[in-house]
């Protein structure tokens, strides 16, 4: 535990440090301010946004940023993946007494450390956005929600947990994919097809509960609207890919020649 | 330039996803032309609702393609290697620019223009006017590539960085997509150049914005090999 506990720390002072985080906020910021534009000039019809406050602004821009933060997540697996093999970094790590497996766990926990990160520069991001052009006003809309104050602030993320959770699976697919993957920006693209394609599953509504693009959309906002025994089938699906491709993934990696 | 440029195109011939792509293009192509016969419907009405989802994935491919070919030799550590084969840096990169460009200028070619030969063979009513529905896209579909391809090249060499390269050229075609949705700007985005570009009116009312967008990402250009001529990659 101690290992793996090392490993990501490391990983996560990286994360934090890194160059790539910070143009990320960047790119969530130009998007706001975009999206409030969208509002200034169509109103609620043409825009996310159906509340122009503070308390609303992240809630309802969660959904908006699917291929921005899917496409951000499968950067960073392989960034975290193929990067250290072509750069035969892992070599170092695993010439210490460091298991196959411990190196893998570490990944997984620093997958799902991002996500949650890529979910926090969101929700943070949109309330200085909202306080910037609206004000905090205190009013939170999202759906048939109707609310004000800490409680607001709550639902927003406990919402961006459900969120976090969902691409955290889709960091676990991308994470198996990344292991046929050869460079950085193959997995970026197949990423990019995955949420493209996915998203057609919409009209097949039989399937779509079990498709992961429609979970990734879904999901954060079901929490709220659909009924207990709806999400939690949603939640096992979500869980199930997580399962399925850690699995796998795992078994790709163990037997796969590092020495080379 | 000229043995620069053959390498370039030497790995683009070996690497069979380069292949792939323009087959794809093909095929998408063939797809729309399929679906016109089958929906009974006239070429023009297809391009119309379908054009927006092939025009999306077009440009994910070339911010794919783009930013391949940019960072390999930082990807596989061959900088070392490959610089020794140009004359000058400068000549290194303008080479990886030029085939770029040309590269995803030849996939939007057999696209485009294999949906419309074939569209004017299937169909007497699907004639096409050779400058502006063909020439002006055609130079749209160039313009907005060139400026992803100064992004890319100044992203690359200022941060020398894979994972920031895709995020950046990805994020900003993205962007640029939710930019198109605003019809005041659409015109100026260079995402949406292939379309705007059609229109004649708005193409005149363009040359101003589209001139200074050109000259920002020429000056990316220029700043990108300054910045790599002088650049310590011996490291």
């Amino acid at each position: 535990m101690k290992k793996i506990r090392t490993l990501l720390a490391f990983e996560g002072r990286r994360m934090l440090t890194s160059k790539s985080t910070l143009i990320y906020v960047i790119i969530y910021f130009i998007s706001y301010i975009i999206s409030v534009i969208f509002f200034q000039l169509y109103g609620s019809d043409g825009s996310v946004l159906t509340e122009a406050s503070a308390q609303s602004f992240p809630i309802q821009h969660l959904q908006a940023g699917i291929l921005f933060t899917g496409t951000f997540i499968a950067i960073y697996v392989a960034q975290i993946t193929r990067q250290e093999r072509t750069q035969s970094t892992i070599k170092l790590i695993l010439l210490r007494p460091v298991s196959r497996l411990q190196y893998y766990i570490s990944k997984i926990l620093s997958i799902a450390f991002f996500s949650m990160l890529l979910t926090l520069i969101q929700i943070t991001v949109g309330y200085l956005v909202g306080m910037l052009f609206f004000g905090w006003h205190g009013t939170l809309v999202f759906g048939d929600i109707v609310t004000s104050g800490l409680t607001g602030v709550g639902i927003t993320f406990l919402s961006g947990v459900a969120f976090a959770f969902a691409y955290f699976a889709f960091g676990m697919l991308m994470m198996l994919l990344s292991e046929f993957l050869p460079r950085l920006i193959d997995c970026a693209a197949v990423g990019i097809v995955i949420l493209l394609i996915g998203q057609y599953a919409e009209v097949l509504p039989s399937i779509r509960p079990y498709v992961l693009v429609h979970q990734m959309l879904f999901f954060h906002q079901d929490i709220f609207e659909m009924s207990a025994v709806y999400n939690l089938r949603s939640a096992i699906v979500i869980l199930a890919y997580c399962l399925a491709c850690s699995f796998a993934g795992y078994y790709v990696f163990r037997h796969e020649d590092l020495s080379v | 330039m000229h043995a620069q440029l053959k390498f370039e195109l030497q790995k683009l011939k070996f690497q069979s996803i380069y292949r792939m792509i323009l087959l794809l293009s093909l095929l998408s192509s063939f797809g729309i032309l399929i679906r016109s016969v089958v929906a009974k419907a006239p070429l023009t009405s297809i391009i119309v609702t379908d054009g927006g989802i092939f025009r999306i994935i077009f440009w994910f491919v070339c911010g794919y393609v783009i930013c391949g070919i940019f960072s390999e030799d930082y990807h596989d550590k061959t900088m070392k290697a490959v610089l020794p084969l140009s004359q000058s840096r400068g000549i290194y990169l303008g080479a990886k620019v030029l085939i770029a460009t040309v590269y995803c200028v030849f996939a939007f070619l057999i696209f485009f223009l294999t949906k419309d030969l074939a569209g004017c063979l299937l169909y007497n009513d699907a004639g096409v006017d050779l400058i502006s529905g063909i020439l002006f896209p055609i130079v749209g579909a160039l313009s907005g590539i060139f400026v992803i391809v100064c992004l890319a090249a100044a992203v690359i060499t200022l941060t020398e960085n894979e994972a920031i390269t895709a995020g950046v050229v990805f994020g900003a075609i993205i962007l640029m997509m939710i930019l198109e949705n605003i019809s005041i700007i659409a015109s100026f985005v260079p995402t949406y150049w292939i379309n705007s570009f059609y229109n004649s009116p708005a193409r005149t009312g363009m040359l101003f914005p589209v001139s200074i967008i050109l000259l920002i990402a020429v000056f990316l250009l220029l700043l990108a090999t300054r910045v790599f001529c002088k650049k310590d990659l011996y490291t």
